[in-house]
């Protein structure tokens, strides 16, 4: 079926008056920007249009706009840049460059398109994804460029997002998106930061819906750490509740319904060899209990595979078949999953695959409102009568049962042959996620180097990195883990050991002993002996932009820590001054400091509390004086010792 | 059968230190004893830390035409340790230009099941091939079956393909074995450089160079073929290649050859590609390349005119002319002409300098351009003629009989100042005559200067203002001159944030930040910290820090085991540090820093010396510290003493102020 005539007719026009006046281009002079765009800002969309005709399998994109590049920290949005793969194609790319007053000094030359494979600018090894560039090389501020080309797509399971600001320091002075679509494919849409001066129209004329959003002279804003998934940054994403791929229809009406779909893309793909399935049972035949087979498997999965990604045309969405993976010993998240998943099913265990956002950025993790196929991971789900195992396939250190930063504490969608199920994996609190310090020093006035034995339990999500290190063998990594945690800037280990431990619940310990000679610790003048022992403990997220907060301040991870420095004073010396107690208690902290003198021995004592939850921006002024107050407390136990 | 193979591994056993004549006893696709040997081991003997040892490695190319085409044929074998740490290994990446062909790819992966020997071979269909950019493709494959104990073997041939020129014997792995022949006919001039540990044993016949066991070994005969000569090279138990501290390119470091090729000569017949360099500056670079450079060129002469003005002063002139073009051109990746680039207002580096160059001849400054490899690329060598080794081009003028050089493509450093990493030392002159020049970093001089200052504001007053204030030299202002051009917001809120950077004493709040110069580059970009310290009034003693700024504040050298390449300084680095104080009438010197020189090499190549002057009268202290260092290499013989010197330097940054309540 075809767009009708008229309204297709009515968008071309609308959309090539809106950037003419009267058939002349328009010319964009720098002058005519706004102060207040200007401001802050490194380069002004000065107007961009996105025409979006979306039908069942395929979307039709015509993207044209234009930037004033104001210096040459925004030259890198002065560039044509868009990507295409086996699912699309991109044609009609057209360009000119205008300088400040307004003049066009270039056009655009098709035959200097340059078209690469986009091999190297991610973690994939092999796919289809290619790019197409066009860059003026211009650099006489400022300049404006103007860009406009056409993307077809035939499939719809993937709408791009409506993201017209690319960049906190670029500024917008016009965006305007016109969608239109069949009145019977509804589009899920979730809408953020679209301000009430946005105009919105509907058209239904016939069988289409025509909408369209314009939004006008957004500013350019300093950037707000730590805000989750609150952000000022206006955008539309959307979702065709009927789509297609890759010839396959698929609905996403709801969570069971677009889980179905994947249900369907991944199904049958988990059988194994005979030879392998009699593997998988020799191997567990002889335990008895469920957790401990699971376990057995993830190991030898651990132990056999690693992590590859080929993901070229629809094996970008769907797994490579099981037995393959056992073959060539390699996949990615899809295909470890499901061969993981055969490996279960092998010794009758069932298991679901599970689609996720994963990683730390929050702005794109899945709602329950907004049904949608944000995921960028799978990860595999083993319900028990009276548990979960969840098993991150991709990872060669991590236990059976525990995910760790990549994947934890979000929604996730659990793909079963009833469909979908939107569900949360696991969070890791501070009862479970803590570090437990214990360092003796001893001080050798006379001597180069000082002894210190380093004795430190990290547990759940704070041994994430060093257990994998350690299940690495890798002595370059352990010495860069040492280094970034030692606090001393000169040191020796003499000798060291770490030990992993897990827990009734699963979850991961790590036990790091060093002995440990540290230079540089004391200087001896006349008089004293002044001993400077660095903490170097940065315990919570600097935030501080030097500007007013705006967002909420979201600490999505509850940790504590509890350090003891037992310092050795040397004899015939005795303690002149030493660092005061320090206690409080807020929103975002408990901190307790505290130093006792016993004898020959001085204790220091540090109990750290950071509490999960999203807080006001009001309490932002509270934050940054918290963050300080225990910064400056973290960094040196310095001692004087008088002679 | 069982004494055959008893014997086999007695000799594999024996060959724990030394290797048998070649390789091929320890093809493990056609040895068995050898590959079960290696699938047992658990561990690399020698580099227990090893992640995968390269049992062999062979390299063979064949230079089939002239223009650089050749056919090679690559083979690698290796023991994998630690499978999740070798994915350079594991996952092969092969990029060729698209008239070439990649072919004959085998891979096999043999592992110890059960205590069997499981064979995985790559699938051709696992072979992926990507159309990189235009002209070059990439050809990509994972190696099958890999885990802790593999044994890989992968081999592919390149017909048609870029010359294999150079071979890297030394990886970051142990190597075992590894070679490398080059077959090219004997009318072709080549001179192989070859950079090694231990020299190698020449050989004149082939078949006794096969037979060798020593640890470095080259053979240079005519093959069965009367026009080809084979050249060939061996390397046996080589380590791992360890990145030290001050090492500026690690790969001119690494064991390698490299062939370069010089033409070809015949009966009656000689093409050198460069016969020496004077000829080769006069006919193809003065006369041909940069010849519209030294032409009269008078549409320059508006140009200049807008920009000397009435200045007379001639270093003034040619300071203006090239900070014209330094801001007036932009760097972009397009070459254009000389009498393009005021009106495109953008060109490459090279065209940037040619301009520089056009417009100090017609100004009547003696001129020339500079052809330099930087420190990334091997060195420009006065015999050897390697014209692919230069990478960059720079111009030289000079002023009252004084040589400047100038980049006026770099964008962050003034007249007189290259990127350091030009100063390679030797490069070539193109003018008229030609010649060379030395570009030692002796020439780069990194000046900077230190000062703190503690005041009271007014006389008894418990509230003191404290100044400090940092001059950086050319090289250190690079990054925060950038740093502050682009955001210097966030750059205030870091250095209030990291106020440990600064060692600020307890109490001190900044006030105020601000710099000087941060756009004109002739000038010292200076950074200034202002702020207020109230002196705590209910305690005793109070110890303060004064070394605010150090030139290190850890050991740059931090490998205690020996060390084996020389300690390379980019430039020479002078650093002048002053701290002021003066101490509140309520308060008394308990306590100052000592006194300390340092003097490191004969004739000295680094010097320390700190002086503090702690007057009771005036209630004042005074410390200054200067650190300089030469651009001298240091051999590693030395880097003992050297570090030695570092820590005495870094005890007395340690020391304290003491001032005591009176």
């Amino acid at each position: 079926m075809h767009i009708h005539k008229t309204i297709y007719s009515t968008i071309l026009i609308l959309l090539s008056l809106s950037n003419s006046v009267f058939g002349q281009k328009i010319s964009y002079p720098a002058s005519e920007i706004a102060p207040a765009l200007s401001l802050n800002a490194d380069a002004v969309v000065r107007y961009d249009s996105t025409f979006m005709k979306v039908e069942m399998g395929v979307v039709q994109l015509v993207h044209k706009y234009a930037i004033t590049i104001l210096n040459n920290r925004g030259d890198r949005y002065a560039g044509f840049r868009e990507t295409y793969s086996s699912f699309n194609t991109i044609s009609n790319i057209k360009g000119r460059l205008i300088n400040a007053e307004g003049k066009q000094i270039q056009s655009l030359l098709k035959n200097k398109i340059l078209d690469n494979s986009a091999f190297g600018s991610s973690i994939s090894f092999h796919d289809d994804v290619r790019v197409k560039s066009y860059d003026f090389m211009h650099r006489a501020y400022p300049y404006t460029v103007e860009f406009e080309h056409e993307l077809n797509s035939n499939s719809s399971a993937y709408l791009p997002v409506w993201f017209p600001q690319a960049d906190s320091r670029v500024a917008v002075e016009r965006a305007v998106l016109n969608l239109i679509y069949y009145k019977t494919d509804s589009i899920n849409f979730k809408l953020n930061n679209i301000p009430d001066s946005a105009t919105k129209k509907n058209l239904a004329q016939g069988s289409y819906v025509y909408k369209i959003w314009t939004l006008t002279d957004i500013p350019a804003f300093a950037y707000e750490a730590n805000s989750g998934a609150s952000t000022p940054f206006p955008y539309i994403r959307m979702m065709a509740q009927n789509f297609i791929l890759s010839g396959m229809k698929g609905s996403a009406d709801s969570w069971q319904a677009l889980g179905r779909f994947y249900y369907e893309l991944n199904k049958d793909r988990d059988g194994l060899s005979a030879i392998a399935v009699t593997k998988m049972k020799e191997m567990t035949d002889t335990i008895p209990d469920t957790y401990q087979k699971v376990a057995r498997l993830y190991r030898h999965l651990q132990e056999n595979c690693r992590y590859v990604a080929n993901e070229y045309g629809i094996a970008g969405w769907q797994t490579f078949k099981a037995e393959e993976v056992d073959k060539v010993g390699y996949g990615d998240c899809k295909g470890l999953s499901n061969y993981m998943k055969a490996m279960l099913q092998a010794i009758g265990i069932p298991s679901h695959l599970v689609l996720i956002n994963a990683g730390n950025n929050a702005l794109w993790r899945s709602e329950a409102s907004f049904v949608n196929n944000s995921f960028n991971h799978m990860i595999l789900c083993v319900p028990l009568a009276n548990d979960t195992i969840w098993l991150e396939c991709t990872s060669t250190a991590l236990p059976a049962g525990y995910l760790g930063t990549f994947t934890y504490d979000r929604p996730a969608l659990l793909l079963t042959e009833n469909g979908g199920v939107f569900t949360q994996t696991p969070a890791y609190d501070k009862e479970k996620s803590f570090i437990d310090r214990k360092v003796e020093i001893w001080l050798e006035p006379g001597k180069e180097s000082n002894r210190i034995t380093w004795n430190t339990l990290y547990s759940g999500i704070v041994q994430d990195d060093l257990l994998y290190i350690y299940k690495s063998k890798s002595a370059p990594k352990r010495k860069k883990w040492q280094k970034e945690i030692l606090p001393f800037k000169s040191y020796e280990i003499e000798k060291e050991s770490y030990e992993t431990l897990s827990t009734k619940g699963k979850i991961p310990q790590v036990k790091e002993q060093m002995n440990i000679l540290a230079e540089h610790l004391g200087v001896e003048s006349g008089k004293r002996y002044t001993v400077d022992i660095p903490l170097r403990l940065d315990l919570m997220a600097d935030i501080d932009n030097g500007s007013e907060r705006t967002l909420p301040i979201n600490i999505d991870q509850d940790t504590r820590y509890a350090l003891e420095y037992k310092i050795n004073l040397p004899e015939g010396y005795k303690l002149e001054s030493r660092p005061g107690n320090s206690s409080f208690k807020n929103d975002f902290v408990s901190f307790d400091y505290t130093i006792a003198v016993n004898g020959a021995v001085c204790t220091v004592s540090i109990n750290f509390q950071q509490n999960k939850g999203i807080f006001p921006a009001a309490k932002y002024k509270d934050y940054i004086e918290t963050e300080h107050r225990i910064k400056s407390s973290l960094s040196t136990i310095s001692l004087s010792l008088l002679k | 059968m069982c004494t055959t193979r008893i014997a086999s591994f007695l000799v594999l056993l024996s060959s724990l230190c030394g290797f048998t004549s070649n390789a091929q006893n320890f093809r493990v696709e056609s040895n068995q004893d050898s590959l079960l040997y290696y699938l047992k081991s658990e561990a690399d003997q020698q580099y227990p830390d090893a992640d995968a040892t390269i049992l062999y490695n062979l390299g063979k190319t064949e230079l089939v035409y002239s223009g650089g085409i050749s056919n090679s044929k690559y083979e690698i074998a290796f023991k994998v340790y630690n499978a999740s740490e070798i994915g350079d290994l594991a996952d092969v990446i092969i990029p060729h230009s698209s008239g070439g062909k990649i072919s004959k790819i085998e891979a096999t992966t043999y592992n110890l099941e059960n205590g069997k020997i499981v064979e995985t071979k790559l699938e051709k269909s696992n072979i992926l091939i990507d159309e990189y950019t235009i002209g070059v493709d990439v050809v990509k494959f994972n190696i099958p079956g890999i885990k802790d104990g593999s044994v890989v073997r992968y081999t592919y041939t390149c017909e048609f393909g870029p010359l294999l020129y150079s071979w890297d014997f030394q990886k970051n792995y142990p190597v075992r074995f590894s070679r490398f022949d080059f077959y090219a006919n004997k009318a072709y001039i080549l001179t192989p450089k070859v950079n090694t540990d231990i020299p190698f044993k020449e050989y004149s016949s082939l078949k006794k160079y096969n037979q060798s066991k020593e640890p470095a070994a080259s053979c240079e005969e005519m093959t069965e073929y009367q026009y080809q000569i084979a050249r060939t090279w061996t390397r046996r138990n080589i380590a791992p290649f360890n990145k030290e501290s001050f090492l500026y390119n690690e790969k001119i470091y690494k064991e390698r050859v490299k062939i370069f090729y010089n033409g070809y000569a015949g009966n009656g017949y000689y093409y050198p590609i460069v016969e020496n360099w004077e000829k080769f500056n006069k006919e193809v670079w003065y006369d041909k390349t940069f010849n519209m450079v030294f032409q009269k060129n008078q549409f320059l002469d508006q140009t200049l005119k807008s920009i000397i003005g009435d200045t007379r002063d001639s270093i003034e002139i040619a300071q203006k002319i090239f900070y014209h073009v330094q801001n007036e051109i932009k760097l972009n990746n397009r070459g254009v002409e000389i009498d393009q680039i005021a009106k495109l207002k953008a060109g490459n580096e090279m065209s940037i300098n040619k301009y520089l160059t056009a417009l100090y001849l017609r100004a009547g400054f003696t001129s020339d351009i500079i052809l330099l490899s930087n420190k990334y690329f091997e060195k420009i060598d006065p015999i050897l003629f390697n014209i692919d080794d230069l990478s960059n081009i720079v111009c030289r003028v000079v002023v009252k009989n004084v040589s400047y050089v100038a980049s006026a493509s770099s964008k962050s450093l003034p007249f007189g100042y290259l990127p350091l990493s030009y100063y390679n030392g030797y490069a070539r002159i193109v003018n008229k005559e030609g010649g060379a020049i030395n570009l030692t970093p002796a020439l780069a001089i990194d000046n900077n200067n230190y000062s703190v200052s503690l005041k009271p504001l007014k006389k008894d007053a418990a509230d003191y203002e404290m100044k400090v204030k940092v001059e950086y030299g050319v090289y250190s202002a690079i990054g925060i001159r950038e740093e502050w051009n682009k955001d210097s917001l966030a750059l205030i809120n870091r250095i209030k944030g990291n106020s440990r950077d600064y060692n600020t004493i307890e109490g001190f709040k900044v006030n105020k930040i601000y710099v000087e110069n941060s756009k004109d580059l002739s000038k010292k970009f200076s950074l200034i910290i202002e702020g207020e310290l109230k002196w705590a009034q209910n305690v005793g003693n109070i110890m303060i820090e004064p070394y605010f700024f150090k030139t290190f504040s850890e050991n740059p050298l931090k490998e205690k085991n020996k060390r084996k390449h020389p300690v390379e300084f980019d430039c020479v680095t002078v650093n002048k540090f002053k701290f002021f104080m003066q101490l509140p009438d309520h308060f008394e010197i308990d306590e100052v820093p000592e006194k300390k020189t340092l003097v490191f090499g004969s004739p000295t190549l680094l010097s320390f010396n700190n002086t503090v002057i702690a007057n009771e009268k005036t209630n004042t202290i005074v410390i200054n510290y200067q650190y300089e260092s030469a651009a001298t290499p240091i051999p590693e013989t030395e880097a003992e003493d050297l570090r030695n010197f570092f820590n005495e330097m870094l005890k007395t940054y340690a020391q304290k102020i003491v001032v005591k309540r009176k």
